[in-house]
């Protein structure tokens, strides 16, 4: 957990600035993937960050994870949103302005981090989720944001049988690849852990 | 807790530990790293708020319009009980702040505020509602009214003039009630509420859009208030939510496909 609680040295507005400024242009690259009309990107992601910009005093306290995962959930929402209607675009911005913060929970994340990145398979993980193939990476992601089976399907422009037969090939090729680095692992230095060997 | 490093994520602890490292789904391009800090850069400046709130204006304006055309066009009986209580001291819009004391003068447009003058004066101490005037001579600060009134509009919201009392009457308007009570500033909520969750979502029959407009009436409190559905909805597709304060009534018609 080193480091992924706030510095008590740097306010709210700086806390979330920085973590801006990291995140930033992975959203945009993220949102760039989603939407057709680079209009949109933008709209979007300044959007986001401004509610981020607006809403730091209750992002602040949080953890790093928690942020990011709100900000990208929030990014999908508005993008799917505005697919829909623009005309009610904006309304929907102010209504996350004000409304209560859509967050995970505390509890949930800790668990996480516990068993992922606490247990030093965080780095392997990460990379594991860049090996694989693109498209299988993007159902992996549209299904942590929360997409249902019909959600991806209509992003995808498939039926839903189709979108659960390929978000199964995604998770086995995660299955496969994760497989795969651990036996390269094993015989390239078979006395080190795996995280330590990836760093 | 530690579990070996071998041991695969579960389905369910992927999906969480990707929503919380977006940093692997995608490796952003130099172009990305120069959008994104363009766009914080106007987050951080204030001009992306302001042009949220513009556009937000923009459409709760067109809104309003629509909303005082549908009543207005009710018939007869509906635009006379208009006429005769001539809504003379209740707001149901924003504040318009005008820049000089004629009915199309520039404008900016406030919340709905109990001291509607009081948020004008901040806005012309400010300087922004004369932003973009340039004074004649370097020496010289943009002119700040000796008096600011408050009168009712016809769109029901406050206007606020440079100008003495007798503007309201010279303009055709009616003067606000200085010290608006506490309705006033629900029947502003309830406005802004029908209009953001109403009449600009998704089209739906008169019923379903009555019991909305009766939930958001309980929610933010107005007794005495009822909820009507007007003939017109008979067989309409798409529903707009009317506001007549004067009779304490939301009215369910129908309007175009939004």
């Amino acid at each position: 957990m080193k480091g992924r609680r706030r510095r008590v040295d740097s306010t709210p507005a700086d806390r979330i600035a920085q973590l801006l400024d990291r995140t930033g242009p992975v959203l945009h690259g993220y949102m760039r993937q989603l939407e057709h009309d680079p209009r949109d990107v933008e709209e979007i992601v300044a959007d986001v960050f401004m509610l981020a910009h607006q809403r730091s005093d209750e992002l602040a306290p949080l953890a790093d994870g928690q942020v990011r995962a709100w900000l990208f959930r929030t990014a999908s929402n508005l993008g799917k949103n505005r697919a829909r209607s623009k005309k009610r675009y904006r309304m929907l911005i102010e209504r996350i302005m004000h409304s209560d913060l859509d967050l995970d929970s505390g509890d949930e994340f800790l668990a996480v981090e516990e068993r992922i990145d606490g247990a030093g398979r965080g780095a392997m993980t990460a990379e594991v989720v860049r090996s694989i193939s693109e498209h299988h990476r993007r159902l992996l992601i549209m299904s942590a944001l929360g997409l249902t089976g019909p959600e991806i399907a209509a992003e995808l422009g498939i039926s839903d049988s189709a979108a659960r037969k390929r978000l199964m090939h995604a998770r086995n090729e995660f299955k496969v690849v994760w497989a795969e680095l651990l036996d390269g692992e094993s015989e390239a230095d078979p006395g080190r852990d795996v995280e330590g060997s990836r760093r | 807790m530690n579990e070996p490093a071998e041991r695969m994520p579960s389905d369910a602890e992927l999906s969480a530990w990707i929503l919380r490292h977006p940093e692997a789904w995608v490796e952003p391009t130099a172009d990305d790293v120069a959008r994104a800090d363009a766009l914080l850069r106007s987050v951080r400046s204030g001009e992306r708020l302001a042009f949220h709130r513009r556009e937000l204006r923009r459409r709760r304006r067109t809104l309003a319009a629509m909303v005082v055309g549908a009543v207005a066009a009710g018939g007869a009986v509906g635009a006379a009980a208009l006429v005769r209580s001539g809504q003379p001291d209740r707001a149901e819009q924003g504040v318009v702040c005008r820049a000089a004391a004629t009915l199309d003068a520039d404008a900016m447009v406030l919340p709905l505020s109990s001291d509607p003058v009081g948020a004008c004066a901040d806005a012309w101490a400010s300087g922004t509602l004369t932003a973009g005037r340039v004074p004649e001579t370097p020496s010289q600060t943009p002119e700040q009214p000796a008096d600011l009134t408050a009168c009712v509009g016809d769109g029901r919201a406050v206007e606020v003039f440079p100008d003495g009392e007798e503007v309201c009457d010279r303009l055709g308007l009616v003067p606000l009630d200085p010290k608006p009570d506490g309705e006033t500033l629900l029947v502003g909520q309830l406005a802004d509420r029908i209009a953001t969750e109403v009449n600009l979502a998704d089209c739906a029959d008169a019923a379903t859009v009555a019991g909305e407009a009766q939930r958001i009436l309980d929610e933010v409190g107005l007794a005495g208030w009822t909820v009507k559905i007007d003939p017109s909805a008979d067989g309409a597709t798409c529903m707009a939510v009317a506001i007549d304060s004067s009779t304490r009534t939301l009215t369910v018609r129908a309007t175009r496909p939004r």
